[in-house]
């Protein structure tokens, strides 16, 4: 079933397989599942994202959004 | 062997699928920063590691990827082309990186003209000293537990706070097969049947005596410190993923429901039967570490004869200790971070046999054959095969 939802190009097949995965591990219990976190940039007010633009480092594909570009940070 | 062509006078690069793939999964694919780094075939091929241009060739190379079997100088020394190089690094201690001179910058990417301290300090209140006292200029991963103090600094002009979604998620894990020979090394006094969490009902009893709500509103502190640090979840699809499925559209999703779970417990046949278990929380998470308090006690409350305790480990060892066949963790807090924003980086991670989470974890169809756990081996084989 998950091989399936993973390769078919029909996204409502895909859709219905990637549920039925879902509801099996939910009641399989496999995971007690705790939280999708929000994540927070901590900086000193010196610091800037690259062209004023701190979104750069929210990309979500970068570490989750937990990790940084550190060529994107500007100080001063 | 034409799986990638280019064309130098149309500047363009195709890729020759074996098979339809949704454009999407593809594009997400490739896009991977963290799994699809560009390094020179010629130095590959000069340290050890080249591709040979053959299907058996692609085969033997995939071998690198297998953990004991990388090549280290790939693992540890690459040749890499961007704005920053490594000038010195101190495993769990500290990195150094200084400009690359030979990179001269690209659009949207400057050639940078500073120095780069990573500092990894040893718990949360040194990196939180360091940052307030200006010593450092970022800081992260601080408990939310911190927060109160942070606006306090934000409040004064010393600091500034960017709030933002990310697409990871956390979660506790059951070993369905314990290492009893391993668990003692964690502590002698542990002991578990090294199949408890085989039993369905005994891992749906302890997902009902998880308080949720607290752990959101209270533990982590949504509520408490007034910001949204987390939602809850359920199913690793999560939201920000194609094909997310909102918990209201599945069934049995887990409340806490002390009374409930300790039905399901008798249920199982294991209540009474005596446990003593850490549950393990990566060093430093002390928000986590309060989850894993909380739900002990409820634990206890909902069958006295289970004990557990929070128990902290470097996140390295709990990585470590996840060997199939060999995990002596009971019960542990680790998660999942987007490789790519598709729901088969998750799902194959945390559900199918011999992924990143089931394969150290005991999850196999042919194991709980063995145990006589007939209906869930169906279950599992459905989802997994």
């Amino acid at each position: 079933m998950i091989q399936e939802a993973d390769t078919t190009t029909n996204s409502t097949l895909a859709a219905m397989y990637y549920k039925q995965a879902e509801q099996i591990a939910i009641d399989l219990y496999m995971y007690v599942y705790a939280q999708q976190p929000n994540a927070f940039w901590v900086v000193k007010p010196y610091m800037t994202g690259y062209h004023g633009q701190i979104s750069y480092e929210e990309n979500p594909m970068i570490g989750g959004a937990g990790d940084s570009l550190y060529y994107w940070w500007v100080k001063g | 062997m034409n799986a990638v062509t280019y064309n130098n006078q149309t500047n363009t690069v195709t890729f020759h699928l074996v098979k339809p793939t949704p454009p999407q999964l593809f594009f997400t694919a490739v896009a991977d920063p963290l799994g699809a780094g560009i390094v020179d075939a010629k130095w590959l091929e000069q340290v050890g590691a080249g591709i040979t241009f053959t299907p058996q060739g692609f085969l033997q190379y995939e071998q690198y990827a297998n953990e004991g079997s990388y090549n280290t100088q790939v693992q540890n020394d690459p040749v890499a082309s961007g704005p920053y190089m490594i000038k010195t690094y101190v495993p769990g201690q500290y990195v150094v990186l200084v400009p690359n001179p030979y990179f001269t910058g690209v659009p949207g990417i400057p050639a940078p003209n500073d120095t780069v301290v990573i500092n990894w300090v040893k718990d949360p209140q040194t990196a939180y000293e360091l940052f307030a006292s200006g010593k450092a200029d970022i800081v992260t991963l601080l408990p939310t537990n911190y927060f109160p103090s942070l606006k306090q600094l934000e409040a004064q002009g010393q600091a500034e706070i960017y709030q933002f979604p990310t697409l990871s998620e956390f979660f506790f894990v059951f070993n369905i097969n314990v290492s009893q020979s391993g668990l003692k090394t964690l502590g002698s006094q542990y002991h578990i049947p090294s199949d408890y969490f085989a039993n369905l009902y005994v891992r749906e009893a302890f997902a009902y005596a998880f308080n949720y709500t607290n752990y959101i509103n209270n533990i982590v502190g949504n509520e408490k410190y007034g910001f949204d640090f987390a939602s809850p979840y359920a199913g690793v699809i999560i939201p920000g993923l194609p094909y997310y499925v909102p918990p209201s559209e599945l069934q049995n999703v887990p409340t806490f429901n002390l009374t409930y779970a300790k039905e399901l417990m008798i249920k199982s046949g294991m209540y009474n039967v005596s446990i003593n278990i850490p549950i393990i929380v990566p060093s430093g998470d002390t928000v986590d570490y309060d989850a894993a308090q909380m739900w002990a006690q409820a634990l206890n409350e909902m069958d006295p004869n289970i004990q557990a305790q929070p128990m902290y480990l470097p996140f390295s060892t709990i990585i470590g200790l996840e060997v199939p066949g060999q995990n002596p963790m009971p019960i542990y807090y680790l998660g999942w971070i987007a490789d790519y924003p598709y729901p088969s980086d998750f799902v194959n991670a945390m559900y199918e046999q011999g992924g990143t989470y089931p394969a150290p974890d005991g999850w196999s169809v042919q194991y709980l054959q063995s145990l006589g756990h007939t209906n869930q081996a169906q279950m599992y084989q459905s989802s997994t095969r």
